[in-house]
């Protein structure tokens, strides 16, 4: 009986980081592009049934969802290599095939049209597993599909299955370049607002930081999609091998958040890896004690969204350490980080890093002895979304781009609801920057409580 | 007459023996005689035994011996006259003399023996009178004649004499050479007339005689110790050599060749050193006998001997020696190769114990079935080489035995006599030592597999495999909450094993594994008591024996409880994330949430960096090195040794050591928090729950209309319940979270003492928040510190007087304290000192107060929204002045307390009850407090006054549930003594509709609760204070 978990894929980069992320899964459980188990990996103690389940003929096939609104992507994994690996009942794309034209309303409405069938494939494959832990969403949030059907999928998973942990994988769009889709604040936005009230832990995958350490880190000039998507996959493997890889803590979802989501709201989570690798792009990393790899880790460079740890507070931390690696390391690691003070904490709690120790797979030859990705919580990602909400300003101030959202059910009357987005997100970021006081934890109650917590 | 008897006796005894013979040894032998002739002649009855026993009583081993000799001799003869007494002195005295008696001396004795005669015979002194004399002279004439044929035949053939020594040589008495057994010697007859000279050689030659006689006597005794027959046969080999020599002197004696009693000494004279060396070795053995370590000691001597000086003697006894040793070797031999013991007369130094006590489940068969007794290992083989002798033999009996080995043979040479004190022999013994323990090893680690059961029991014991441990625990949860009693073995084996067939256990765990219940005690639940088992069969029983199981289930289910914690708390943090919509819905809501919400935070924090130190730290590093260790596992002793230490070093590591018994006790009360942090969780949500159901129908009837304005009072009614039931859950909850980190900083107190925790510390306190909040708690506890530490005890109550009556406006707390700090210190801490005194008037009168309130109550519960209540009693004590601003503080936050106190629910009586023993130290200041208010009656106008001016500040009707607590605190502090302007306004009137019953808990809890809210508090007072003035 696995804790299984059911992964949307949610739109064009959805569909995209997730083949990517199957890709990872696969080779780490050695299992081939059909589904079918080497004969290496017959003896293997690893628990493939979380993410995959046998069907009748001994495949392994993917406990994944391949949703989009548009059937380019899709297509594609259909003919790639992987054709056979995924359940064919388990993909839908729309029957018109219009996609959802960078138009989170458009995207949201179509959720909507198809919610029948969405919501019939999410439930046969939530029969199909004995405990369901929960789910996960890869998509983006700046799309059409993506956020809009996604933030649908999110809003009726909650109602669906209301003790199912809830996560996200979320891309954040490029801010550096101007992008095709001018409505990114508009999308962005509105699907925050999904993410902050009906998901229980977003991890953010930030374009933004991903291209910054492909050119920085990797030395790749210009990365192209693909490869900023296997960066993606990388984190979301080892963010899952303590769930792939039992060990004796965090060998499931909902111990894994607990100890990173303190309080409800302050669920955006960011991610560190190194040594990273993609293809022969290897960094620049030869050295990897657990000392280095933890500190690492820890710097601004390598965590893949775009604000800088400097500001504000880590809430929590959790590393997930891969390879042969031995407690006194790991204390003389903690031990360094503390007193050269490499990390600032909040002061409203007691909080640490946590470290989880995690097995490689066995059937991946990798040049570093030690690997790390940390999870962590840190209040200075409001940044990020006081740009969205920036760029959200600008457009809305004046007006623009409003028309193709008000030819939607949702927005004929009025726009309320980017009010109430915008709200909902400035009470998020006024949220996580009261999290870098002491007295965060009376935020939003009366003053005599935060009178009472300075005595 | 007597006396002459005796005199006559000691004078006789006195020629008898020798002269150098000591006056009191004389007196004994003439006591002894005397005696013996009183028996004899019945004069005094006394029995045989008694003299035997005096005898035998007696010390001096030469005396005792010819006093027995006299005896039997008495006894022997029969004698009935006094004749025959003398005849018989005369003769007993001969045994130890030297010369012989002349003829004078016989006139004497005949003298003496006539007085003795006359002394006796007075009955018939007539008629025997004449026959007396008669035979008294024929015994003269016979003693002299004896002497005279002596004399005679001294001269004897020195032929004869030699023949006599042959005989003598072979340990027979002669005709001349007789044994004297007093001396325990062969020694010429005295009465021979020979030479000194030659008389000194025939004796010097005679004691060959007696050695023989010793050695022969040794070898002829039936022993059933081999190496003692082994010897015996080796000695009689020896003696052939002299029984040729004694051949060869009969021979030449024989043949009347040209032969001197020198010339046969001669002869003798190697034989005879020999023979004193086997005799002392004899004698050294004999002595040793009882000890039991007789075969031993053989060899030992043996090896001594043989290292003698005279090479042709170190060689006799390496022959002897080699001999002897056989049957040794033999035993290292069968035992070494076959594990047999061949010993049947327990001189072998590996011993069998039978006992039955050995119970093979406890894993002793290993360790005690044989044991070496190292008294008993020869010189010849160090306690190294014996040691590994035996470890050898016994890991080939228990390759025999327990693990069904039989066919497997060492492949070395058998040891040999040749090798004892070579290199050779401790290099085959290291040899055959290693082989077998190679073999166990293998057998052990391939047949048994045993790292797959160490695997094993780390997976599932240590919880290693958190997948399963995981699905143990949620499908357990349920069964396990049951009381102990109820919680059945079969339902559980049901579980586990599914549970086991569910996540991927192999089939051996399988089979092997399954539950175990503890013995269950009052109050314990299925959690208390649950552990898992695992079946072990021989071999391997003997290194999972009875005491490491013991072990594990310990740590199991130790880690099985920090599992339930662990899996509580994220039950908590799922229905707290997937409820979030209901944060920021309602201040006091939000409030209680996010309180519940840092408990949990800090609680999780703890519970998650415990569960990984102990998981990485405690089992993990110690395991590692354990399986290093195995790698190189030599023996079977040093794998059990290096598993119980295995088992120690994490049993010390998870705080179940019996030193660690403080912190094991602030483990469990963690843990009994993060339960009841649960449960208030529960509440809180159903809480939540029912005010989001009333918000929806208040909506409802909204929309309906104003029509059922009967409602309205009832909804209020119930708007003031739930009112109270959000404060009544925030102030669990600030308990709750009071009593945590009391509890965690406790901890970390401890922790703190301790080097090797220190990384635990850092696990818990990463972020210094602990070390923080411990400082601040410091800062909070002050007063009383403050009053012990730094006021000397000075009773001076004029001053004091004059204070109280200098000071205006004592509410306003600011500026008092610098006041109070230069110039009431010695009355407060003469106050402090009659505290004592005043406790027992304090709890008659929160007594009083308590049933008041009741009665108020229960007339405020029917008018809840009525105006301002009139006291319906006076208050029995007038109005205080509290006039010590920090007491003031704390009175009213015992008022508000009290208010709050209301509010308990049942549920909470528990966590209450417990709490109590903390507070002892809170009722100081209530009585401090008691006592300044008596004092300080004369400024109760000017409280009144002040109170006259709050009322009309304080808001009439519905006060949000925060506010309402500190607004009512300055019209509170007065009812700390007297319960009635507790109603004087609106709001009080509010907080006390509540169920009376639940009254009766609040009394015990005061100043407990005080303790834990002082903190929450003690801020608004003055705030509110301020208000008024």
């Amino acid at each position: 009986m696995p804790r299984e978990i059911i992964t949307l894929q949610v739109g064009q980069c959805g569909n995209q980081i997730g083949i990517e992320f199957w890709k990872q899964l696969i080779k780490e459980h050695g299992i081939n592009n059909e589904g079918i188990l080497e004969e290496f990996a017959l003896q293997g103690d690893d628990r493939k049934d979380v993410f995959f389940y046998q069907a009748d003929d001994e495949h392994y096939i993917p406990r994944a969802l391949l949703i989009d609104m548009e059937p380019r992507v899709i297509n594609y994994i259909q003919t790639s290599q992987f054709s056979t690996l995924f359940n064919p009942e388990n993909i839908f794309i729309s029957k018109d095939g219009g996609g959802a034209g960078n138009n989170w309303a458009c995207g949201y409405s179509q959720g909507e049209r198809y919610q029948e069938e969405l919501m019939e494939m999410i439930d046969r494959e939530a029969d199909g597993s004995d405990s369901l832990e929960g789910f996960l969403m890869l998509h983006s949030i700046a799309g059409g599909t993506g956020s809009g059907s996604g933030s649908y999928i999110l809003e009726r998973l909650n109602d669906r299955f209301p003790k199912k942990i809830i996560q996200t994988y979320s891309v954040f769009p490029n801010q550096n370049e101007t992008s095709d889709v001018v409505v990114q604040p508009y999308n962005s936005l509105l699907t925050l607002r999904r993410l902050a009230q009906n998901a229980d832990a977003v991890v953010v995958l930030d374009n933004t930081a991903l291209n910054r350490i492909a050119v920085d880190r990797l030395k790749i000039p210009i990365p192209t999609v693909s490869q900023t998507n296997s960066l993606v996959a990388m984190v979301m493997a080892a963010s899952t091998t303590t769930l792939r890889y039992p060990g004796y803590m965090n060998n499931d979802l909902v111990s894994i958040l607990a100890g990173l989501v303190p309080t409800p709201r302050c669920h955006f989570l960011m991610t560190g890896y190194t040594p990273l690798t993609i293809d022969r792009h290897i960094s620049s990393v030869r050295k990897t004690t657990v000392l280095d790899v933890m500190r690492r880790l820890l710097q601004t460079k390598n965590i893949m969204v775009s604000t800088s740890t400097k500001n504000g507070n880590y809430i929590s931390i959790l590393n997930i350490i891969q390879g042969d690696v031995d407690a006194t390391q790991i204390h003389k690691s903690l031990q360094r980080i503390r007193e050269r003070k490499l990390a600032s904490f909040i002061e409203w709690g007691p909080t640490s890093i946590q470290v989880a120790l995690s097995k490689k797979s066995p059937y991946i030859e990798t040049s570093h002895k030690v690997s790390g990705l940390m999870l962590a919580n840190h209040t200075s990602i409001h940044s990020l979304f006081d740009r969205i909400l920036k760029q959200y300003h600008k457009l809305r101030n004046r007006n623009a781009f409003l028309d193709q959202y008000k030819k939607e059910a949702m927005f004929k009357d009025s726009l309320d609801e980017f009010d109430e987005s915008r709200e909902c997100l400035e009470s998020l970021i006024s949220e996580y920057k009261a999290a870098e006081s002491k007295n965060y934890l009376d935020w939003g109650n009366d003053d005599n409580m935060r009178i009472e917590e300075q005595q | 007459m007597e006396f002459n008897v005796q005199k006559s006796v000691f004078e006789l005894v006195k020629l008898s023996f020798p002269q150098y013979t000591e006056e009191t040894t004389l007196i004994n032998y003439k006591t002894y005689l005397y005696r013996i002739l009183n028996l004899k002649t019945k004069y005094q009855e006394v029995d045989d035994n008694i003299i035997d026993k005096e005898i035998n009583e007696n010390d001096n081993k030469v005396l005792q011996k010819r006093l027995r000799e006299c005896l039997t001799k008495v006894l022997k003869s029969n004698i009935q006259k006094n004749q025959e007494i003398i005849h018989f002195i005369i003769r007993v005295s001969q045994l130890g003399k030297q010369e012989i008696l002349n003829n004078s001396q016989v006139q004497l004795l005949f003298e003496d023996s006539n007085k003795i005669k006359s002394s006796m015979d007075i009955e018939n002194q007539q008629t025997t009178n004449q026959t007396i004399t008669k035979l008294d002279n024929s015994l003269i004439k016979s003693i002299i004649l004896d002497k005279q044929q002596n004399s005679i035949t001294q001269e004897v053939n020195d032929r004869d004499l030699m023949k006599d020594i042959l005989f003598c040589l072979q340990g027979i008495e002669g005709q001349y050479i007789k044994y004297d057994a007093s001396s325990d010697t062969f020694c010429l007859r005295k009465d021979v007339n020979i030479s000194i000279s030659v008389r000194q050689l025939v004796n010097l030659i005679s004691e060959c005689g007696w050695l023989y006689k010793n050695i022969s006597s040794f070898c002829q005794v039936q022993q059933p110790n081999l190496i003692v027959q082994a010897l015996q046969n080796a000695i009689k080999l020896e003696l052939s050599e002299y029984y040729k020599l004694i051949a060869n002197l009969e021979g030449m004696i024989l043949s009347s060749q040209l032969i001197t009693f020198k010339r046969i000494h001669f002869h003798l004279q190697s034989s005879y050193d020999y023979m004193i060396l086997i005799n002392q070795l004899l004698s050294i053995i004999q002595s040793n006998t009882p000890l039991g370590t007789t075969s031993c000691l053989i060899i030992n001597v043996l090896d001594q001997f043989s290292k003698h000086g005279c090479s042709h003697i170190a060689e006799l006894f390496v022959r002897l020696q080699q001999v002897s040793s056989q049957p040794l070797m033999k035993y290292i031999n069968e035992w070494i190769f076959e594990g047999n013991l061949l010993d049947i007369a327990n001189e072998f130094f590996i011993e069998k114990d039978d006992q039955k006590a050995i119970t093979k489940d406890q894993g002793e068969l290993w360790r005690k079935q044989y044991r070496i007794n190292y008294d008993k290992v020869p010189v010849v083989i160090s306690y190294d080489e014996a040691y590994k002798i035996y470890d050898t033999g016994r890991t080939i009996n228990w390759l025999r035995k327990q693990c069904d080995n039989r066919n497997w043979h060492l492949k070395i040479q058998p040891l040999t006599i040749n090798m004892l004190q070579t290199k050779e022999l401790s290099q085959l013994i290291n040899q055959a030592n290693k082989n077998t323990n190679t073999q166990l090893i293998n057998l052990l680690f391939g047949k048994f597999k045993l790292i797959d059961h160490f695997n094993i029991i780390k997976q599932y014991f240590l919880l290693g495999n958190g997948n399963f441990s995981q699905l143990l625990i949620e499908t357990l949860y349920k069964e396990l909450s049951k009381k102990g009693h109820l919680v059945y073995k079969h339902t559980l084996t049901g579980l586990v094993e599914s549970t086991l067939r569910m996540s991927n256990a192999n089939q051996i765990v399988l089979q092997r594994l399954s539950v175990k219940l503890l013995e269950a005690q009052k109050n314990d639940i299925g959690w208390d008591i649950f552990c898992l088992d695992y079946e072990f069969e021989e071999p391997l029983k003997t290194i999972f024996n009875h005491k490491t199981m013991l072990n594990y289930y310990k740590i199991f289910n130790y880690l099985w409880r920090i599992k339930r914690v662990e899996y509580t708390l994220i039950q908590s943090w799922m229905q707290q994330i997937k409820n979030k919509c209901y944060l920021n819905v309602k201040s006091n809501v939000n409030k209680a949430l996010h309180l519940s919400l840092q408990i949990m935070n800090s609680m999780i924090h703890f519970i998650k960096s415990f569960f990984s130190y102990l998981m990485l730290d405690a089992i993990e590093t110690p395991w590692k090195k354990f399986m290093d260790q195995i790698n190189q596992i030599e023996n079977l002793d040093h794998l059990i040794q290096s598993h119980e230490n295995l088992l120690d070093e994490i049993i010390d590591k998870v705080f179940l050591h019996q030193k660690q018994e403080q912190i094991q006790i602030i483990l469990l009360k963690l843990f009994e928090i993060s339960f009841r942090y649960k449960q208030n969780l529960e509440h809180l949500f159903l809480y939540v729950r029912e005010l989001m159901a009333k918000e929806r129908s208040d909506k409802f009837e909204q929309s309906i209309g104003p029509k059922v304005s009967y409602k309205n009072i009832s909804t209020d009614n119930i708007n003031i319940d739930q009112e109270f039931k959000g404060q009544e859950i925030i102030k669990l909850l600030l308990q709750l979270r009071q009593m945590y980190r009391e509890q965690m900083l406790e901890l970390i107190k401890h922790l703190q003492n301790e080097e090797k925790m220190k990384f635990l510390l850092l696990k818990l306190d990463f972020n210094e928040y602990y070390n923080q909040l411990s400082q601040e708690n410091l800062f909070s506890q002050g007063f009383e510190r403050f009053l012990q530490q730094y006021i000397p005890i000075q009773i001076n109550e004029t001053g004091s007087q004059k204070l109280i009556s200098e000071q205006p406006q004592s509410q306003q707390l600011q500026p008092l304290i610098p006041q109070l700090s230069q110039n009431s210190m010695t009355f407060i801490q003469q106050d402090y000192i009659q505290i004592n005194e005043g406790i027992k008037l304090l709890e008659e009168q929160k007594k009083q107060k308590k049933l008041k309130q009741k009665q108020q109550l229960q007339s405020l519960q029917n008018e809840a929204t009525s105006e301002l209540q009139n006291p319906k009693s006076k208050p029995p004590m007038p109005f205080p002045q509290p006039y010590q601003p920090i007491i003031t503080m704390r009175s009213i936050n015992q008022q508000s307390l009290i208010a709050s106190n209301i509010l308990q629910s049942q549920s909470s009586k528990n966590v209450q009850q417990q709490l109590s023993q903390q507070i002892l130290q809170q009722i100081y200041l209530n009585q401090t407090m008691q006592q300044l208010q008596q004092q300080q009656m004369q400024q109760q106008q000017q409280y009144e006054y002040l109170q006259q001016q709050a009322k009309p500040q304080l808001p009439q009707k519905q006060i949000t549930s925060t506010s309402q607590i500190h607004q009512i605190q300055p019209s509170a502090q007065p009812n700390f003594n007297n319960s009635i302007p507790i109603f004087q306004n609106q709001s009080q009137s509010q907080i006390s509709v509540l169920q009376p019953s639940r009254y009766d808990m609040s009394l015990s809890q005061d100043e407990n609760l005080q303790s834990l809210l002082d903190k929450e508090f003690c801020f608004h007072d003055d705030s509110s204070d301020g208000d008024l003035i």
